[in-house]
């Protein structure tokens, strides 16, 4: 064998190992940008006490199970303006933090055992807002569809997790536990 | 006579209290097309006044309606990026009607930064082609 045959054997076998490395990397996370998150607490004959952010962010490494996920606080949508005002302005105090995120992960996640159907994963880490951390120990509904991935699911936070003091007058019209919501849809990257 | 002065007048206080009460409860949410922008800058003159000090600059544009021209570099749904590190999401328009490379001004609210994306946001947006 010549030497140039040689070397170009290397090269395009280099090339083709760098392409399969690079395919992989891409394929490893799942980004979603327009994550859904509601929260609700509303008590029975009062004004509903609800919010919706439609614009949360959630990734993926389909390779560890590892999630990530935020939300900035300005962008939950209250229907009453009023309401989403003192939200932002005497509860989540957004001006001092605008963000709630939680970094965890999905156990036993197996990107190939996922399908159509959805199929119940259990994740665990911390969510942190308001300069507070709280463990969230939750499941999720995951499911696949293409090279999209579905998860919903919801979980119980209260206000004193993070320190949010809710002042008598409207105490008896905000639910003592908050229901959080997700759903969310990733893409492959 | 003057016991009806004060009922009339008296009933006319509680009317506008009511009225003022019920109008701070149901107010309208902003229309931040309409108010008058804080900031009117290039989309990465913000963004590298951003990078420069971001604890400043969130206390100076958290909330504040900025107008920003840029390039667009991509467009997911309704959101329109600029200059790769900016992220407008749309109020009522159609993102779709835009193309990349257009050069556009926006109108929006500055509601943060996003480390995992790690762009700027701005939301409740409109846009005029340049």
């Amino acid at each position: 064998m010549d030497k140039r045959r040689k070397t170009r054997i290397i090269k395009s076998f280099l090339f083709i190992s760098l392409l399969c490395i690079s395919i992989s990397f891409a394929q490893e996370k799942y980004i979603g940008k327009k994550g859904i998150l509601t929260f609700e607490a509303s008590e029975k004959a009062f004004e509903p006490v609800k919010a919706k952010n439609e614009s949360v962010t959630v990734i993926i490494n389909t390779t560890t199970g590892e999630i990530a996920s935020l939300a900035l606080m300005k962008e939950f949508r209250f229907r009453n303006a009023l309401m989403e005002e003192h939200f932002n302005e005497n509860y989540i105090e957004s001006d001092t933090y605008p963000k709630a995120i939680f970094k965890g992960k999905i156990a036993a996640f197996d990107l190939q055992q996922l399908s159509e159907k959805e199929k119940e994963f259990k994740v665990s880490g911390s969510l942190t807002l308001h300069g507070k951390e709280k463990k969230i120990d939750t499941p999720v509904l995951i499911s696949k569809v293409g090279d999209q991935l579905f998860l919903k699911g919801k979980f119980i936070v209260t206000p004193q997790d993070f320190d949010i003091s809710i002042p008598k007058i409207v105490r008896n019209k905000i639910a003592k536990n908050i229901q959080v919501f997700i759903d969310f849809k990733l893409k492959a990257k | 006579m003057k016991k009806k002065n004060i009922l009339v007048f008296s009933l006319i206080i509680a009317i506008a209290l009511t009225a003022f009460v019920f109008n701070y409860i149901n107010k309208d949410h902003r229309d931040i097309s309409a108010e008058k922008s804080d900031v009117h800058t290039t989309s990465t003159a913000f963004f590298s006044s951003f990078t420069a000090n971001q604890k400043e600059f969130d206390g100076q544009y958290l909330d504040k309606v900025v107008e920003l021209s840029g390039i667009v570099t991509a467009i997911e749904d309704n959101s329109v990026i600029l200059d790769e590190n900016i992220v407008v999401t749309l109020k009522d328009q159609d993102a779709t009607t835009l193309s990349n490379n257009n050069k556009i001004t926006i109108k929006g609210r500055y509601v943060g930064y996003d480390d995992l994306l790690e762009q700027l946001k701005i939301d409740q947006a409109t846009f005029t082609i340049k």
